[in-house]
């Protein structure tokens, strides 16, 4: 088993004949937490279905060693789960439902466990409809779980959820890295990013892609630049926390 | 599946297939000795009309599944893509320019289906959005070059293109045996296809990272769903609302999952059809109604009430 | 003196005789009628399927009874237009540019007698109507079935495929009273409903009445239905569908091969 999960050379991708990203040198290490940051239209929510092979991309991509695009949709499948935008509620699927369908063919070898971590047992008879947004996204999430994959791509996986959910989200992709789990994940919140990231990739959203080591990456100078805000660079309890000038 | 729910299934079966033997103008007690009339009657007339409205009944249900999960919409069913609109054109200018026998305008019925269905094909990359739109404009321009036809036909024959439209289930331009191999057919490959359809449930890019090509699935849906209309048509006209109906009922009763969805919509729809049929036999005896119109005074009230409920 | 008072009284009571007139036929039936009672001459305009007699096909085409061209028709300078569909756009204009419109739409041979006479009111031919009414009446009169007679069911197929029977507000249903014979689907207060075979297998008409041409196809079919019992015949639908003076002709002819056959009056 190769500690390298993906390895991308010169990987870009282009959307209505605008490049958002190119270049990009990305390694992503078995148990490693990889966050994308960058403004929005920058390309993240691009990244990651490009690597799962939704879209298509320039460059190459290797996945436990084999050429991307000689890897077929089903083995793509058992690979990477993937948290994106919430499903359409239109069809009346129930959470139990929502969650079989993640199973798919592979299994749901994992579904007690996510259901006890996203806390979902009192909603599993009700349909996605009827639940509030910070409940479908942590349906998505355990959805993700439900399977015994490898890797792990979140879309913003704390988008609608509260803080005590939140919270035990990012708690839940540590522990999961832990494990042995990769994820590649999009956040927004600084904060997050730097209290899960092993590595960090910067999409700046004019063409430039960096990933690197988050302690080198995540600094105020190069934020600030990135997303053209103010940081301030506030010490607490051995940590830095870098957090926008919201009066200013 | 419940066991009280396969029990009421199989009960509303032998309800319908009792009624549908029974009803008419002649009230037939199937357990009793027959008369030879009686008996005539129920073998050549009643028999052949319940199942042919069986299978047309299943055929329009499942395609209004499947054009429900295609177009993400749970409005969509058989005939909003406008095959019922080109099969349409294809009978009255059998009608016109051929012959008023049922039989060719039949087939004339099935060569406009054909022709709608490949105009579609064409869309079907757009996605689902670009797709409906599509069909719906088309099904609209299918719709007023039938006006134009009944504009111009002589007057004696609108009242047969009216005839046809409206629905008849007392004989098929498709002979039984056929018509009904084909509901099997449809059912099984529907079936092969439901856990593919069911990843698409959750929209394209959830289908795709669940392994599905969704694109070859679109086409094959799109096939498959226009085909089953395009025969249900061809033997029984354009008979509304069971294929919009059926599917939603069923998956308040069964959930949405395809696996019990589509064999549910398929004998749930031939339900709907063998009692709306009976009635419309039952009604004004010894004159008939056209049975497209049960099927709507007995669907809408149904799907009216179903949305009030799911509230 | 007398002679003047006596054209002025005519003149007077008759105020509906224009000589001359200019008549549009917007229906067969007008066409027919028309014809039969030497107004032919007063036609200037005629619509779809006046076909009879054929020398009126030769006049200006207005369109179909229901699609009346109202610019064609009002070149012809028309005095009176005879209409099936009084409330119709195209008539209500025809009214609005001075035409008179008299509105004609018999169900029953009575009723179509009664046309008859009025259309010789409305065009002059008062005389002529007269006399082909009384020579009408006295044919129909030999046409009633007498008293002791049993009635003959009958189911008069208008269409095979819809199966269409003649109901009891149709033209066809006055026929068939007319001549003694019991309209099985009398019942149904429609004009054209549409039946299953079943119905008619149930009701066992002793006579079974189709379109010409179609005859040999629909004996088998409904033999085999109800036996070889039930008679089959076939008749010329122009001569039973139109409310004209020729739907004598075509119950004479059906009368006849009724007798011919034995099956009229048993």
């Amino acid at each position: 088993m190769s500690a390298l999960l993906l390895q991308t050379k010169g990987f870009g991708v282009e959307r209505g004949g605008r490049v958002l990203f190119h270049e990009l040198a990305l390694d992503v290490v078995r148990g490693s937490i990889t966050v994308v940051i960058g403004p929005n239209g920058a390309g993240k929510s691009s990244l990651l279905l490009a690597l799962a092979g939704v879209i298509a991309h320039s460059g190459d991509c290797l996945l436990q060693g084999r050429n991307h695009r000689a890897v077929d949709r089903n083995e793509m499948s058992r690979q990477i789960a993937w948290q994106g935008e919430l499903p359409p509620t239109e069809f009346g699927l129930t959470v139990a439902e929502r969650l079989d369908l993640a199973a798919g063919a592979f299994g749901a070898s994992n579904r007690a466990h996510a259901v006890e971590a996203m806390e979902l047992e009192a909603l599993l008879h009700r349909t996605l409809g009827e639940l509030s947004s910070g409940e479908r996204q942590r349906v998505e999430i355990a959805a993700v779980m439900v399977r015994d994959c490898p890797l792990w791509f979140f879309d913003e996986p704390t988008a609608h959820l509260d803080l005590k959910h939140q919270q035990r989200v990012l708690k839940l992709l540590r522990d999961a890295a832990a494990e042995g789990r990769t994820i590649v994940t999009v956040l927004h919140d600084l904060q997050q990013a730097s209290a899960v990231a092993d590595q960090v990739v910067l999409l700046d959203g004019h063409g430039g892609a960096e990933a690197g080591e988050a302690a080198g990456l995540l600094t105020s100078e190069r934020l600030s630049n990135l997303f053209q805000v103010k940081l301030q660079s506030i010490h607490n309890d051995g940590h830095s926390l870098l957090l926008p000038d919201y009066r200013s | 599946m419940s066991r009280g729910v396969a029990a009421l299934t199989v009960a509303s079966v032998l309800l319908a297939v009792c009624l549908a033997l029974g009803a008419g103008e002649v009230w037939i007690n199937p357990l009793h000795p027959l008369s030879d009339m009686e008996r005539t009657i129920l073998w050549e007339l009643r028999l052949p009309r319940l199942l042919i409205a069986f299978a047309v009944g299943g055929l329009l249900a499942m395609a209004g599944s499947w054009f429900q999960v295609l177009l993400g919409n749970p409005l969509a069913e058989p005939y909003v893509l406008g095959v019922a609109g080109s099969s349409a054109v294809g009978a009255i200018l059998t009608l016109m320019l051929i012959s008023t026998s049922i039989v060719l305008m039949s087939a004339g019925a099935f060569a406009g289906a054909v022709a709608g269905i490949a105009l579609m094909m064409a869309f079907v990359h757009l996605g689902s959005g670009r797709l409906l739109l599509a069909g719906v404009v088309l099904a609209a321009f299918w719709s007023a070059l039938i006006t134009l036809l009944l504009a111009l036909m002589p007057n004696r024959d609108i009242g047969l293109a009216f005839a046809w439209m409206m629905g008849d289930l007392s004989t098929s331009a498709i002979p039984i045996p056929l018509l009904l191999l084909f509901w099997f057919a449809a059912l099984i490959a529907g079936l092969v296809l439901s856990p593919k359809l069911d990843a698409l449930l959750l929209g394209e890019k959830h289908a795709m990272l669940l392994g599905v090509n969704v694109s070859a699935l679109r086409g094959t849906i799109l096939l498959l769903a226009s085909l089953v209309t395009a025969v249900a048509v061809t033997a029984a006209g354009t008979i509304g609302f069971v294929g919009l109906v059926i599917p939603h009922l069923m998956r308040l009763v069964f959930g949405s999952l395809h696996r019990y969805v589509l064999p549910a919509s398929a004998v749930g729809g031939g339900l709907l059809l063998m009692l709306a049929d009976s009635a419309a036999r039952t009604v004004i005896a010894p004159a008939e109604l056209p049975v497209g119109v049960l099927t709507a005074m007995i669907g809408v009230p149904l799907f009216l009430w179903l949305l009030l409920r799911r509230n | 003196m007398r002679l003047v008072l006596l054209f002025l009284m005519m003149w007077l009571l008759a105020p509906q005789a224009q000589a001359g007139e200019r008549i549009l036929a917007l229906s067969p039936h007008a066409c027919e009628i028309l014809a039969d009672i030497g107004a032919a001459d007063e036609i200037v305009g005629v619509v779809d399927y006046c076909d009879f007699p054929e020398s009126l096909s030769k006049l200006p085409n207005l369109g179909g009874y229901n699609r009346i061209q109202v610019e064609a028709a009002m070149k012809l300078k028309p005095t009176l237009a005879i209409v099936m569909n009084d409330g119709a756009p195209a008539v209500n204009k025809l009214r609005a540019l001075g035409v008179r419109v008299e509105a004609s739409n018999p169900v029953t041979i009575d009723a179509m007698l009664a046309e008859v006479e009025r259309f010789g009111a409305l065009s002059g031919h008062q005389h002529e109507a007269a006399q082909q009414v009384h020579l009408l009446r006295a044919r129909l009169a030999r046409l009633k079935p007498g008293h002791s007679q049993k009635s003959v069911k009958v189911f008069y197929e208008i269409w095979d495929d819809p199966l269409i029977a003649a109901g009891g507000s149709s033209l066809i249903h006055d026929v068939l009273t007319h001549l003694g014979l019991n309209n099985v689907f009398g019942a149904i207060a429609m004009e054209g409903p549409k039946v299953n075979i079943e119905a008619v297998v149930r009701a066992k008409p002793d006579l079974i009445i189709v379109a010409a041409g179609n005859e040999k196809v629909r004996e088998q079919f409904w033999k085999k239905w109800l036996g070889e019992r039930v008679r089959v015949i076939g008749v010329n639908a122009d001569l039973l569908h139109r409310p004209t003076p020729r739907l004598i002709d075509g119950m004479e002819a059906l009368a006849a091969r009724l007798s011919a056959g034995g099956g009229l009056h048993e």
